[in-house]
């Protein structure tokens, strides 16, 4: 399946409903982002359906919160023909695995500690093995990048 | 520049000028002057004559709103309209212009469906000029020729000109447009040099050439966009192809078309459909395709076939056949050669076929050959062969090509166009799609349409001017809905994402005062003109515009007139 990234299918259409006025199903601005990993991918088509990692497995998975209203990202200005491009400021470093060796094929922006709403993703070309004690880390600004346009 | 509004027919009219109660050719005749704009208000009018014209005017009828989101699909039905209804008319065309030369004014007609073509001996338009006389534009136009084997538009005399954001449909087997350049007998049109890239030629652009019932077609049925004789020389580009070709002919006992450039169309080919269908046929001059796409059923081949159909043989410019695929410039009245000016195509979909065949009645002594008579490539060359100017000597003389501006300058548009959110709105939604609440999208607890005279345009998304009632003073708003109901929201589909459109019919108070020009409709959270944040728009299709006289609704047909997608 090809890959994906961007918003959800459940945000474009909570997103949408936001964007013409509609209250009821509309997009919940979320208060903090919370990093997640998934060991399959959204998918450019469906753009849901990832399996997260489980603290069954790697006993020291859990999201990572990247800062309150938003402070987790850099968000440019506009730019003609561009888009507004948008970036995670700081590195985010999810704890080392341990257990159980993981899959790395999708990350996911979360609005929860747990459950709650993936409000964006951006899936990996291929699958990544993540080893024991090794650490799943977001470069700062070039960890992961959007466009809206 | 004046304006005279006629009353819609073609005919009728005496003394004095009364705004809307003479015919087209009665004002013509008697008032208009090059420059002038000559109106025809909305309604279906019969014309059992037609017009002949001779200045450099626009002929402006009161447009016709297609579906803005979805040039590349059937627009249907305009909601919109000046209706020229036209079957026999006793001058054998509903319109025809003979471009004078040196006015300084280009002929345009813009904003006119015709219907009820029921013959091919019949035309709704000829356009006779000569290289040197002024230029023309026919925009925003539909020729519908029905289910009936049509030939709706005669160019004549290799003017140079443009046709943009028209719909054109005929039945099987119709030619519906007819480049018949100099004319048969003469061959001028293979004498003068031709300059790739260049704006003399007849322009074809962000058009939609099709079957008429396309999408129910059974078997290839041999309906082209266009056919062009004797020394035409055309580009056709971004247009939509629906099950109909482009077809360069050969002719024999004549000469044949002398030059073209096809890029950036796309063809569709119908479910129901087995075989291969014709996209280019290239039996006459030479030119460049390239970067052209297809849709639809892809099992079969989308072709494109370089031949010859002169079944004579004829020697009379050289060696023959002379004017067939990768033939050059006459000089002396002399072919250079089968081959002195090569075909080529680069970039085309792989689903396109490129070959050859054998011409007309089997007759095929000179093979059109690879590398020899056409080149095909991934990219296009850096260098290529020529031989269409005077100057240039076959074997040798190579040049890069480079393709016309984009839309055509006489369209008087040079932005390309855009849909969607504002650049306001990526911005604030950005925001609240990560949380921040510092300018955070303001969720419209009304949606406002709103018409605008100039583009958004696909890089800015910003900056366009909105209608003021200075100038036509029932302008407003038009509220859609508290909360959202003025829009339908489907559930998200895969690979499709979130479709939602307008619910209901949306309709902009009449015009008054002055002729508006709709360039773009947007999507505001106020109901005050010129207050509030404009959340998203759409532009006119690929820069073309709708002139809108007064008197007459822009109109958003519920369900249709504005369709957004989130993905």
């Amino acid at each position: 399946m090809a890959a994906g990234s961007g918003l959800t299918a459940a945000a474009d259409a909570s997103l949408t409903r936001t964007i013409a006025g509609v209250t009821s199903g509309a997009y919940s601005t979320p208060a903090n982002n919370y990093v997640a990993c998934y060991t399959t991918q959204f998918t450019a088509a469906a753009k849901a359906g990832a399996t997260e990692w489980l603290a069954a497995s790697d006993t020291a998975y859990a999201r990572q919160a990247m800062g309150a209203t938003g402070t987790g990202w850099t968000i440019a200005a506009y730019a003609s023909g561009v888009g507004v491009v948008w970036n995670n400021t700081n590195t985010i470093t999810q704890p080392a695995v341990t257990g159980t060796a993981q899959t790395l094929f999708a990350i996911g922006f979360c609005d929860a500690l747990t459950v709650g709403n993936i409000n964006f993703f951006s899936d990996l070309a291929s699958s990544a093995p993540v080893g024991l004690g090794v650490q799943v880390i977001l470069t700062a600004s070039t960890g992961v990048v959007f466009t809206t346009y | 520049m004046a304006t005279w509004n006629s009353n819609g027919q073609d005919t009728g009219g005496s003394g004095g000028y009364v705004s809307g109660t003479q015919g087209v050719q009665y004002i013509h005749d008697t008032f208009a002057a090059n420059g002038d704009t000559i109106t025809l208000p909305t309604g279906t009018f019969t014309w059992n004559t037609g017009v002949t014209l001779t200045k450099t005017i626009t002929v402006s009828g009161s447009g016709y709103l297609p579906n803005l989101s979805t040039l590349r699909s059937s627009p249907g039905a305009p909601t919109l309209a000046t209706t020229i209804s036209t079957s026999t008319p006793s001058l054998t065309y509903a319109v025809k212009i003979t471009l004078p030369t040196g006015s300084g004014f280009i002929f345009r007609m813009t904003g006119i469906y015709f219907q009820n073509i029921n013959s091919s001996s019949y035309n709704y338009l000829i356009v006779s000029g000569s290289p040197s006389t002024d230029q023309f534009r026919i925009d925003n136009n539909f020729f519908d020729g029905g289910t009936v084997q049509v030939v709706m538009i005669g160019i004549g005399g290799n003017p140079s000109g443009v046709m943009d954001h028209c719909t054109l449909q005929g039945g099987a087997a119709s030619e519906m447009i007819h480049n018949t350049s100099v004319g048969a007998g003469n061959i001028s049109g293979w004498t003068d040099d031709i300059t790739p890239g260049g704006s003399k030629m007849f322009f074809i652009e962000d058009c939609i050439g099709q079957l008429t019932n396309y999408s129910s077609a059974i078997f290839e049925q041999g309906t082209s966009l266009m056919q062009s004789y004797y020394g035409a020389r055309n580009v056709v580009r971004y247009t939509q192809l629906n099950f109909a070709q482009i077809d360069q002919h050969g002719t024999g006992g004549a000469v044949g078309a002398r030059w073209f450039e096809f890029y950036n169309n796309n063809e569709f080919f119908p479910t129901g459909v087995t075989g291969a269908t014709s996209f280019y046929a290239i039996r006459g001059g030479s030119g460049v395709i390239y970067s052209n796409s297809v849709s639809g059923t892809l099992t079969y081949a989308f072709v494109v076939s370089l031949y010859t159909d002169d079944t004579s043989g004829n020697t009379t410019y050289g060696t023959a056949p002379n004017f067939g695929p990768g033939a050059g410039i006459f000089k002396n009245s002399l072919s250079q050669g089968p081959f002195s000016s090569p075909v080529y195509l680069w970039n085309n979909d792989s689903h396109i076929s490129i070959g050859t065949q054998v011409g007309t009645g089997g007759w095929n002594p000179s093979p059109i050959l690879l590398n020899q008579n056409y080149y095909t490539s991934t990219t296009q060359p850096s260098s290529m062969l020529i031989c269409e100017r005077s100057t240039d000597t076959v074997g040798v003389t190579t040049y890069s090509y480079s393709p016309y501006t984009y839309p055509h300058p006489l369209t008087g548009l040079s932005t390309s166009p855009g849909f969607g959110l504002t650049a306001t709105s990526d911005l604030s939604l950005t925001k609240t799609i990560v949380g921040v609440t510092s300018g955070a999208y303001t969720t419209p607890s009304n949606n406002y349409l709103a018409c605008f005279s100039t583009q958004f345009t696909n890089g800015a998304k910003a900056g366009a001017t909105e209608w003021a009632t200075s100038s036509n003073p029932s302008y407003a708003r038009v509220a859609m809905g508290a909360t959202g109901t003025g829009w339908t929201i489907a559930a998200y589909a895969s690979g499709v994402g979130v479709v939602w459109n307008n619910t209901n019919t949306l309709l902009v108070p009449a015009v008054q005062s002055n002729n508006q020009t709709l360039y773009a409709i947007a999507f505001c959270d106020s109901a005050t003109i010129g207050a509030g944040n404009i959340d998203f728009f759409i532009d006119m299709p690929n820069s073309g515009q709708l002139t809108v006289l007064v008197g007459l609704n822009v109109v958003l047909p519920a369900g249709t007139g504005a369709v957004f997608t989130t993905l």
